[in-house]
């Protein structure tokens, strides 16, 4: 058999792709690979059934750097992301692997299927609940929908869905009212585990929409799980959706990604250094300080494809006395009076005096 | 420290440190700690200053709220405990304009608040991280690589951009 070192550090979104691949060699190529990984990500591949310990001290290992030059050609070719890391393998080893599954390949114990989620841990509830993340890294910044928007969504569910948001504290994720706030709390591993347990999750592109489709559904639940993704223009939505989740995109409709996804970084510079502030990588048409192609998405129509979701896949909704229960649990932020659904921060001062 | 280049702070932007009726202990601190000098240039620290301001006018108008409050209750209390609601909510609106014009570059101004005074502010931002240090420096990765030039070429006329420390235009031979 022979031995297989695939390197890759770039992104958690990328490494998830990555399992698939992994997954896709063996399954046609059976017996004939011992694979291990090296990326940033160990998390991310535990409980994986198709890595063995290798050491690259070993003469009989190859070592692979794994990428994916296919993006590169993502407007022309009809196909997805999964298929970057399988091309790249192919291309090294002579293979014609091709995907076996249209999602990653991302492996839960059976003890951790069997622990309550951590919401049921944190709340003592068993509850449904829906994972929200409203920001992204500082590198495609083009990829942030505004906060307010996120907030609309979260407020036009308020006492139907618990919402919990995710994301690292190194990155942009902007505090939400009224849902329950694991900001920079959680493990690359609890989100896993978080993300297993959710009825749904709501984002721009990022890691955990590819988490959505990899990782499995809890038992009982529908057998795909809801993800309804803010994309914009930034990506051709045959290379990055998965066909269960709902992908807002806007490829086609204007002129800067009438032919495809336009792959920029930023809307604007943010003055770090990095080239993604150059001209050719900046958004070509900023609305209201938003790409055009994300500020085109409402939140209306955002909630109309969660709804769509619930009333479809007939998911649970939160009960009169679970949205009781949770409240102490909840983000506590302000409203104002003429009540702004859209106010975000915490101001006790007119919280509790405008609502009367 | 690299500053965000756009957009301009607001030109209407007043610092409250500079007034005679300047109140100390309604001024926010940053990040726990001081806040930049009334000169201060910097773009972060100017964002920071605009949002201070806003915290600040906000502790100053809910401090008279709260002495409206103490008077007894006729008529004439009520319309001005409205009136002071309804500066406080004007000032809520400048703070949500501030919060929207610096998002897209990655400003996050979070009031930490306690009995309803915002006592600091927490601030993140899109340029650099908590240290101050540009975000794209954690990618950059330098090597020496002596690269032997033709007799009597010069940097410019070579069909690549070279950038950085060591660049110089001086002739080659």
């Amino acid at each position: 058999m022979q031995k297989l070192i695939i390197r890759n550090l770039q992104a958690p979104g990328d490494s998830v792709a990555l399992t698939a691949a992994i997954r896709d060699l063996h399954a046609c190529y059976p017996g004939r690979f011992l694979t291990d990984v090296r990326t940033r990500w160990t998390e991310l591949w535990e409980n994986n059934p198709y890595l063995t310990a290798l050491d690259k001290s070993d003469p009989e290992v190859k070592v692979l750097d794994c990428k994916y030059p296919l993006v590169n050609f993502s407007n022309q070719r009809p196909l997805h992301f999964l298929y970057g890391f399988i091309e790249h393998l192919n291309e090294q080893l002579g293979l014609r692997i091709t995907p076996t599954q249209f999602k990653g390949d991302i492996h839960l114990s059976a003890d951790e299927k069997a622990t309550p989620s951590m919401i049921s841990q944190i709340t003592g509830l068993e509850v449904p609940y829906w994972v929200v993340v409203a920001g992204g890294k500082y590198d495609y910044t083009i990829k942030w929908w505004h906060f307010r928007r996120w907030q609309a969504v979260v407020d036009h569910f308020q006492g139907r869905l618990l919402f919990v948001q995710l994301g690292d504290k190194q990155h942009y994720h902007p505090s939400l009212n009224g849902v329950l706030d694991l900001r920079g709390q959680t493990t690359l591993r609890d989100i896993v585990r978080l993300v297993y347990h959710a009825d749904g999750v709501l984002c721009p592109v990022t890691f955990v929409m590819h988490l959505a489709a990899a990782v499995e559904g809890k038992p009982g639940g529908p057998k795909s799980r809801p993800c309804v993704v803010v994309a914009g223009g930034r990506e051709p939505p045959h290379w990055e959706a998965y066909p269960t989740h709902q992908f807002i995109h806007t490829v086609g409709l204007l002129p800067c990604c009438a032919a495809g996804g336009c792959w920029r970084s930023r809307s604007v510079p943010l003055g770090d250094g990095d080239e993604k502030d150059e001209p050719k990588n900046l958004c070509v048409d900023v609305v209201e300080n938003l790409p055009r192609c994300m500020e085109l998405i409402r939140p209306d129509t955002v909630a109309d494809r969660i709804d769509f979701c619930l009333v479809g896949a007939r998911l649970p909704q939160l009960t009169a006395s679970q949205t009781q229960a949770l409240a102490p649990f909840l983000s506590r932020r302000m409203k104002g009076p003429e009540c702004r659904q859209n106010r975000r921060r915490d101001q006790p001062l007119i919280f509790s005096e405008l609502q009367t | 420290m690299n500053q965000i280049q756009t957009p301009e702070v607001s030109p209407v932007f007043e610092d409250p440190r500079s007034r005679s009726d300047f109140r100390a202990k309604y001024y926010p601190t940053a990040n726990g700690r001081e806040a930049p000098p009334v000169n201060a240039s910097g773009r972060n620290q100017r964002v920071i200053l605009e949002f201070l301001a806003a915290y600040y006018q906000l502790n100053c108008l809910y401090a008279t709220l709260l002495q409206v409050r103490k008077k007894p209750k006729s008529r004439g209390q009520t319309r001005t405990e409205a009136e002071h609601l309804h500066a406080i909510e004007k000032v809520l609106i400048s703070r949500d304009r501030l919060e929207d014009r610096y998002a897209p570059y990655g400003v996050i101004a979070e009031p930490v608040i306690e009995k309803g005074f915002t006592g600091d502010v927490t601030f993140s931002f899109g340029n650099v991280d908590a240290r101050g240090v540009p975000r794209s420096e954690f990618l950059k990765v330098t090597a020496y690589v002596p690269i032997p030039l033709p007799p009597s070429t010069q940097f410019p006329d070579l069909p690549l951009k070279i950038e950085g420390l060591g660049f110089s235009t001086k002739k080659f031979t």
